[in-house]
């Protein structure tokens, strides 16, 4: 399968600030990638260099098999980008922008640009300052969407829209992908639209990938197993690398665990546990165990640690 | 851009979204800059269109071919100001590091508002040309006209630097390296050079069969030259004596243009994008700092200029303002330097441009 973005050995940094260090990425053609991280963790910047709008202090970075220099605006034709609350081209009205994008890009479809500005209800005659920011971000993913990109990057794309038209841009985008054969990777903090729509996952923290997986395959790397289980715990459930967190809920026991299940869950009823079930995680739980283990918690933002 | 992918970049051309853009975000000052130069010439020739204004609108046009009018200076200050309010405007109202984040060339940002402010400027010129051409009819001088087409010529090119050179500038802010030398070019070396020609060239013309002992006019010392051509925004002190070497002066005006434009143009393109969201890149304290140095350095040469020429009040606020401006980015140039060797006092940034 080809690559749509390829990094090697990339660093970034801002101000002496690493944002990104030593970056291995691949996505491939035609993948849906969610990029799920913590405030500051590089997901942003991560983005902007696979765009050619920053440029590396190390490393090589490709797109669609192009590698990116410094003006990258070629690139640019082809691989989109939608940030919300980027500030936008408030000096133009909404008809005003359609027109210069339509001389902007070669694959530009208006009659796509103009069904989808009356699908979210957005009115040509406006200006761009006048728009809430919630229209803003969904002209921007009409003015990308009518450029028929090959390669799509969303960053935070659904912030201030409203759950049903959430609903609506996402299942577009998917079925966009689908027709077009288009390469989306999305950054967010909303983890469960990444659930619904992405097929492979990347958590990035302090700017470094800490996973890269197949959605399914980051399922089945981490459980959790509820356990009744004889006061003391045993040994091996203070120290096995593969326990990730326990925690104690008067006689259960909830124990996250990385690996395979069923190897974990007979070490349980050997050590004479009276029930082991596995309990359902979803997406936001493992990005959550992931950060812990990283060492990420905020522990002092208690109110009871003020 | 559309259909321009991979063709050979020429200069004349303007790939039309780019064009669109400059014109729909900075037209108004275009036309602006186009009102405030012809007006004042307008006006002036109207009012004194009647018969008994002849030697009125006689003494506009030889202040025009001489350049002694006040109204050429406030030309060259238009100049200045449009070429950084373009790239300002374009910053702020026109949100240009999001329309650099699309598939837009930067050369071809640049190179639009070159284009548009030179022909701004031309237009703006050739209109006021239009006028003293009909105020010369008018007075029944047609002798005047070469002069007046020289001074145009000399007039277009000079005001076009500026603008190019101002517009280079502003759009570099963030590089410290590249405002220093651009200022330090723009306020000293052409003006340097122009002061030099105009000692050599300057005529030394004897008093003829008048009463008593013949005089000769001998040129002015340099500094007062230079300190001329500060303050009047022109390669050329005022009382200077015009004739063909105003061709000289405008072809190195152009040179000079083409040098700073080639110069802004490349610091443009090979910025890294984190310059055009953050020009300033340093901590805000070091503002202060560079500010007070400023400050102190303007009040030093102002009282040193002040004690050796009569200046009057706008001349003076004029010049301080020059210096105070030059020397903000100097000292920070400089500071920035010793902070590269790591001394103690210069870690105002750590950017490498």
């Amino acid at each position: 399968m080809t690559q749509a973005i390829s990094m090697r050995g990339v660093t970034k940094s801002f101000r002496g600030q690493q944002a990104l260090v030593g970056i291995d990425w691949s996505v491939p053609t035609g993948c849906i990638y969610g990029l799920i991280g913590a405030n500051g963790s590089g997901k942003t910047t991560l983005l902007r260099l696979a765009l050619g709008l920053l440029w590396p202090d190390q490393g090589e970075i490709s797109v669609l098999g192009q590698t990116l220099g410094n003006e990258n605006a070629e690139v640019r034709q082809i691989v989109q980008y939608v940030a919300s609350g980027r500030p936008f081209a408030v000096g133009f009205r909404v008809k005003e922008w359609i027109r210069y994008a339509s001389l902007l890009y070669a694959e530009w479809d208006g009659s796509l640009c103009n069904k989808l500005l009356v699908a979210l209800e957005i009115n040509p005659q406006q200006h761009i300052s006048d728009l809430s920011s919630g229209l803003q971000t969904s002209l921007q993913l009409a003015v990308a969407i009518a450029a028929h990109p090959r390669v799509l990057l969303l960053d935070e794309p659904t912030n201030g829209l409203d759950v049903v038209v959430k609903r609506q841009v996402l299942q577009f985008i998917i079925d966009m992908a689908a027709k077009w054969d288009t390469t989306i990777v999305m950054a967010t903090h909303t983890i469960e639209d990444i659930e619904r729509m992405a097929d492979t996952v990347g958590i990035l923290y302090r700017g470094r990938f800490i996973f890269q997986s197949e959605l399914d395959a980051i399922k089945a790397h981490i459980h959790r197993l509820r356990v009744v289980i004889p006061q003391p715990l045993p040994q091996f459930l203070q120290h096995d690398p593969r326990i990730l967190q326990v925690h104690h809920q008067g006689h259960i026991t909830q124990v996250t665990v990385e690996g395979r299940l069923e190897p974990m869950a007979a070490a349980f009823r050997d050590a004479g546990a009276v029930l082991v079930e596995p309990v359902d995680m979803d997406l936001t739980e493992i990005f959550r165990v992931f950060l812990e283990k990283e060492g990420y918690s905020r522990e002092a933002l208690r109110w009871d640690a003020l | 851009m559309k259909h321009f992918v991979g063709m050979r970049y020429e200069l004349w051309h303007l790939p039309s979204p780019v064009r669109y853009r400059e014109l729909h975000v900075n037209r108004a000052l275009y036309l602006g800059a186009w009102v405030l130069w012809v007006f004042p010439w307008l006006f002036q020739v109207t009012s004194n269109m009647r018969p008994f204004s002849h030697e009125i609108l006689r003494e506009i046009i030889l202040g025009y071919i001489n350049g002694i009018t006040s109204t050429l200076r406030t030309d060259m200050a238009i100049a200045a100001l449009l070429g950084i309010a373009i790239m300002w405007n374009d910053r702020g109202r026109g949100q240009l590091s999001f329309a650099l984040e699309g598939p837009i060339r930067r050369r071809d940002v640049m190179k639009a508002k070159i284009w548009y402010s030179f022909l701004t400027v031309v237009a703006g010129n050739l209109a006021i040309v239009l006028l003293l051409l009909l105020a010369s009819v008018t007075v029944g001088n047609m002798a005047l006209i070469d002069g007046i087409l020289v001074r145009c010529a000399f007039l277009i090119l000079w005001q076009w630097s500026i603008v190019v050179t101002a517009l280079a500038v502003s759009a570099a802010v963030g590089s410290v390296i590249f405002i220093g030398i651009a200022l330090g070019i723009m306020s000293v070396l052409p003006l340097l050079g122009a002061s030099l020609i105009q000692m050599l060239t300057w005529p030394r013309i004897s008093s003829g069969p008048a009463p008593g002992p013949p005089t000769t006019i001998v040129p002015p010392h340099w500094t007062l030259v230079l300190s001329n051509a500060v303050l009047h925004l022109s390669p050329v002190a005022p009382d200077y004596p015009m004739g063909w070497i105003q061709l000289v002066f405008a072809l190195a005006a152009m040179l000079w243009a083409v040098l700073i434009g080639r110069w802004g143009l490349k610091w443009w393109e090979h910025a890294p994008l984190e310059r055009f969201y953050d020009p300033f890149m340093f901590l805000m304290l070091w503002n202060f700092y560079y500010a007070f140095l400023a400050i102190v350095t303007t009040v030093v040469v102002g009282t040193l200029v002040t004690s050796k020429y009569s200046l009057n009040i706008w001349e003076f606020v004029v010049f301080s303002l020059v210096v105070a401006v030059s020397s903000w980015f100097m000292w920070r140039w400089l500071i920035i330097l010793i902070g590269r060797t790591r001394s103690r006092w210069g870690a105002g940034t750590k950017t490498k441009w």
